[in-house]
């Protein structure tokens, strides 16, 4: 996760100045939920930037907080907030469940378990994937659905492969590869 | 790298290169790791597994690919009297022409077979085999398709 330099979001803050209205610049990543009302709903990631990352950038101490905490408080930070952003998405209550958990290679997970049929679902993760993009916070976001499979094999080929490239998440190779050395072992195959 | 040194804007690709992506591919799953929620989303299901990986494959590419389709047609091939006319895909039958004077694997002609229907937008056939590189000079002549490699031979 990059951090930006407190001047950098000052000059950010200035262009928000719509955004945050009444929220106290020293809101705490986990209460940040009580003033999502305030906020536009396009603008939650800018909004996460501004306040979660200088918050956690800031604390008093924070050489004392090791970088998990920093990533823990982050990710109940988003747990929060994303409840009433897909409740405002999909405009009616689909969450049924919501649990976190750490993968060893990529991170913490927040995988989202909605009352929808699969197509709603995966445009939910799609849209979700495009506010939250691993890239640029750290969280891997999954979403289950209990609704019925109205997706063939190819649509859900395509949305996963969308989710994937929208949240620029990549596959991890588990060995290194020489493509001559592939390539020649292939040839040799023939 | 010597793709984008000549300018090429366009990736071509036969129905075997992907027939090859997915067969290594297949062969490979294990090296693959697909991020978590992803992972247990496909697990049961290999086959859509593979496709998303031989996706990444594809969109990792430094230009946009365009495969070449097949295309209908049995042509009628007459080796021996005792095996009689046999029917044979147009682009194997066309293969069979081009063995004697290029000697190339199976694989390798048909690519070469498939490039030779858009000679007019292909310029390069590019490849880390040097055993195509070693015959890179016939294979421009008849074929009329250069061989460029990052490689050297």
């Amino acid at each position: 996760m990059g951090l930006a330099t407190q001047s950098d979001q000052s000059g950010k803050a200035q262009q928000y100045t719509e955004l945050i209205r009444d929220i106290p610049t020293t809101t705490p990543a986990r209460d940040l939920y009580m003033y999502q009302d305030f906020i536009n709903l396009k603008k939650i990631p800018e909004a996460i930037t501004i306040y979660l990352i200088p918050y956690l950038t800031y604390l008093p101490l924070p050489q004392e907080k090791s970088m998990q905490t920093i990533g823990n408080e982050f990710v109940y930070g988003l747990f929060t907030i994303i409840p009433e952003l897909v409740n405002k998405l999909v405009r009616r209550d689909v969450i049924r469940n919501m649990i976190t958990y750490n993968d060893p290679d990529y991170g913490p997970v927040i995988r989202l378990v909605v009352d929808l049929d699969a197509r709603e679902a995966l445009e939910l993760w799609l849209k979700l994937a495009k506010l939250f993009p691993y890239s640029k916070y750290g969280v891997v976001i999954g979403v289950r659905w209990l609704g019925k499979n109205n997706v063939s094999r190819d649509e859900l080929a395509d949305y996963i492969f969308k989710i994937m490239t929208e949240s620029s998440l990549r596959t991890i190779v588990l060995r290194s590869f020489d493509v001559v050395e592939e390539m020649r072992r292939e040839r040799d195959k023939r | 790298m010597t793709l984008l040194r000549n300018n090429v804007e366009r990736f071509y690709g036969s129905p075997l290169t992907l027939v090859e992506l997915y067969s290594y591919i297949s062969r490979n799953i294990d090296a693959f790791k697909l991020p978590p929620e992803f992972r247990e989303l496909l697990e049961a299901d290999e086959e859509l597994k593979v496709r998303v990986h031989v996706k990444e494959c594809l969109a990792k590419l430094p230009r946009s690919i365009t495969f070449i389709s097949d295309t209908n047609g049995l042509s009628d091939v007459n080796i021996d009297s005792n095996i009689g006319i046999i029917k044979m895909f147009h682009k194997f039958a066309e293969a069979l022409h081009f063995y004697p004077s290029l000697k190339l694997t199976s694989l390798d002609l048909l690519h070469f077979i498939y490039a030779k229907q858009f000679t007019k937008h292909i310029k390069y056939f590019a490849t880390l085999d040097k055993d195509i590189l070693k015959k890179a000079d016939i294979i421009e002549k008849i074929i009329g398709i250069k061989i460029i490699s990052d490689i050297k031979h």
